[in-house]
């Protein structure tokens, strides 16, 4: 069983200054059953803390977490999905609102891995053109730097990223600005 | 009007902006080449003082917003050269922002004023500017950019690690730092923009007011490299720039003709186009510094997630000019690095870099940087391209080659099973026993050692000796009446400390005297 779980955070407004009194919900879901474990009002410092200590699941329980957030005048500001939580610790940072979308805009994306690559393959003007080490060196790089694409996915899995990125579009996709990471805890 | 301009299509953005569809000629009071740490304070404070400003910078406007966290899009966008920007012999890796905003956009937040050694040694050399004027504009500028201190329950566990080492080393001066962050969402982001904007860079500081002032007169012109420095009798007459796309295909042109022109590219960019004018060429492009840094990995049998919360936000000072060292030195800095940049950190090859990267969750991470002695120098090929030669000098490797040694020492201490090193001949230590061999590698083989750096600084040196420097202590370039150089590139030795603080102290003072002079 978990102990000393916890879930905190802050939340901050549009101009990144701590908002007091907003009320913050915590839910644990395990096979399926969704129960409230918790509830806190932000301080003065924007901080919230809800600790839990569940005594009917089993370390085999897939834990999934989620929180809603009501400003001071009760409305839903942030429902959060629930997501899998692995360290019974989970770390909430927020900034209620969400920016306009677009449709209609340059894709400012496209193209980046193919200028990443090229950045790196037109280096050859900028070495020492008589070290034959320097040029294997640059074949090193550009290698690591083409086999990025074979990786990534993986990499932003092991690394928790997917959880906590934004729309790969941001602004033509609706999202909440919520940072949250599962914090792993270290051995005193 | 004031405004941004550049040539892409945006429909919403925060500021007035306009895409940029034909050529463009320009009067202004002020042209300012570059929108980083020094272009955006000068901006501001020309334009606080009623003067107009045309601010060119080469780099995109991307708000917030436009920030998808993911290192294959944005370094692109916001990097200079898409990161790919190295020294001739490829052992140094050297990353600067190409933005609205510079490097401050793509940085760590973090915040040092510059230390009193540093002031009375560059005083030494020729640069008159008081104690007075830095606390000053240091004062202003931090909280211009909300500088503020890391809190003890903000350090991530990567953080913690360094704290927890210096403790088991016995050292015992080592704090917080500060950043210009409010509120920080702690994604670990930085190196990738700030998409909550809770980091206070230059784009939604100092340029968002100084655009947003009643009656100011700013017009900002982004995707926009200034290319042509036109000058007759230590005079400029006027400066040209392409606008291009993010292929690099020129598209429009623009000119512009000002009473003043202030060039802040940052170091590197300055020196370049001060070479292809021919402005100062015996001199600019000398004088060099990187603060080089060495990353030094530990792993662990338990998960740090390095990644998650502030990346960087402890130090160790023991050994630094924070803390007396009057030549050379060397700071320790926790970091941790996005997945891309981590993946090019790590000097093994094949399934052996496979391997250590599906343990990206099992790392601490932090990186010793010496104060270096500016002996590098920038250069232009016969083909035009820019050419960074640089070396660690003996003094500046023996600090490395220490602070590594620390670094390996204590991650051994605190019971990493392996240390990882950026050294090709010598990057997996498996117990502290290898540590000596590592220094000798270190030591005798540097041209393996794969260095970071992200505060080049110097190649226009300032001081009052007009046969040695570029510009004198008002950044006014010798020999002309209304060229100036205003940023690190001027530094005349390594700062010693993260400069971005320094760099915007130095503008403040800057603006204010050439403000003065203009009444005078």
């Amino acid at each position: 069983m978990l102990v000393n779980s916890k879930i905190s955070g802050r939340i901050r407004g549009k101009d990144n200054n701590a908002v007091r009194g907003f009320d913050v919900t915590g839910y644990l879901e395990i096979r399926g059953l969704r129960a409230k474990v918790g509830s806190a009002r932000t301080d003065e410092n924007g901080a919230f803390e809800i600790q839990f200590s569940p005594s009917d699941y089993t370390p085999e329980d897939e834990l999934m977490v989620s929180i809603q957030i009501e400003d001071t005048e009760g409305r839903v500001v942030i429902d959060t999905p629930k997501k899998k939580n692995t360290t019974g610790r989970i770390d909430f940072q927020m900034k209620p609102g969400r920016g306009p979308t677009v449709k209609d805009e340059s894709d400012i994306y496209s193209g980046g891995l193919s200028r990443l690559v090229s950045a790196y393959s037109n280096l050859h003007e900028n070495i020492d053109p008589s070290r034959d080490d320097v040029k294997e060196s640059l074949g090193s790089l550009i290698s690591v730097v083409k086999r990025w694409k074979e990786y990534r996915d993986e990499l932003a899995r092991t690394c928790g990223l997917e959880v906590i990125q934004v729309p790969k579009q941001p602004r033509k996709e609706e999202h909440d600005h919520v940072s949250r990471w599962d914090e792993a805890v270290l051995p005193s | 009007m004031s405004g941004i301009y550049g040539v892409e299509r945006f429909t919403s953005r925060r500021e007035n902006y306009q895409t940029v569809e034909r050529e463009v000629v320009e009067e202004a009071d002020v042209c300012i080449i570059g929108s980083g740490a020094a272009g955006a304070v000068l901006a501001k404070k020309f334009g606080d003082a009623g003067k107009s400003v045309v601010l060119l910078e080469k780099g995109g406007y991307y708000e917030g917003e436009d920030m998808n966290q993911r290192d294959e899009d944005m370094i692109p966008l916001l990097w200079k050269n898409a990161g790919a920007q190295l020294n001739d012999t490829l052992n140094v890796a050297i990353g600067q922002g190409s933005c609205l905003g510079g490097s401050t956009v793509i940085n760590d937040a973090v915040c040092f004023p510059i230390p009193p050694i540093t002031r009375r040694q560059w005083r030494e050399l020729g640069v008159e500017i008081s104690d007075e004027e830095w606390d000053r504009a240091t004062g202003e500028v931090s909280r211009e950019i909300h500088v503020t201190k890391v809190r003890e329950d903000e350090l991530n566990r990567n953080n913690l690690m360094l704290k927890r080492g210096c403790e088991a080393m016995g050292f015992t001066v080592h704090y917080s730092n500060s950043r210009n962050c409010v509120n920080c969402m702690r994604c670990g982001l930085c190196h990738l923009g700030c998409h909550y904007e809770t980091k206070q860079d230059m784009k939604v500081t100092y340029i968002h007011r100084a655009l947003n002032t009643p009656n100011s007169r700013i017009r900002v012109y982004c995707n926009c490299s200034a290319e042509k420095v036109q000058h007759s009798g230590g005079a400029v007459e006027k400066v040209q720039g392409e606008f291009r796309d993010r292929e690099g295909r020129t598209l429009h042109r623009i000119d512009v003709r000002a009473r003043l022109v202030v060039v802040a590219a940052g170091a590197i960019a300055s020196s370049e186009l001060l070479l292809r004018n021919s402005i100062a060429p015996e001199k600019a492009g000398l004088g060099l510094s990187l603060h080089p840094v060495a990353f030094v990995l530990g792993e662990f049998p338990f998960e740090i997630r390095g990644n998650q919360g502030i990346t960087m936000a402890y130090t160790l000072h023991q050994f630094g000019v924070t803390n007396g060292v009057e030549d050379g030195g060397f700071l320790i800095e926790a970091i941790y690095l996005p997945p891309f940049q981590f993946s090019l950190q790590v000097s093994v090859s094949g399934e052996r870099h496979a391997e250590m990267m599906r343990k990206y969750n099992n790392f601490t991470m932090a990186f010793a940087f010496p104060r270096d002695h500016p002996t590098g120098r920038i250069l232009l090929t016969e083909r035009g391209a820019v050419r960074i030669s640089y070396a660690l000098d003996a003094k500046g490797l023996e600090d490395v080659a220490r602070g590594i040694e620390i670094l390996a020492r204590m991650w051994f201490r605190l019971g990493a099973t392996r240390v990882v090193t950026s050294h090709w001949t010598k990057p997996i230590l498996t117990k502290e026993g290898e540590v000596p061999e590592l220094v000798s590698a270190v030591l005798n083989d540097s041209k393996n050692l794969l260095l970071v750096s992200a505060h080049p600084q110097g190649g226009n040196r300032m001081g009052d000796d007009p046969h040695r420097c570029v510009v004198d202590s008002n950044c006014r370039v010798y020999g002309f009446k209304n060229l100036f150089v205003c940023d690190a590139s001027v530094f005349p030795t390594a700062v010693g400390v993260n400069p971005q603080l320094t760099v915007m102290a130095l503008a403040t003072i800057m603006s204010e005297r050439i403000n003065r002079l203009w009444e005078g």
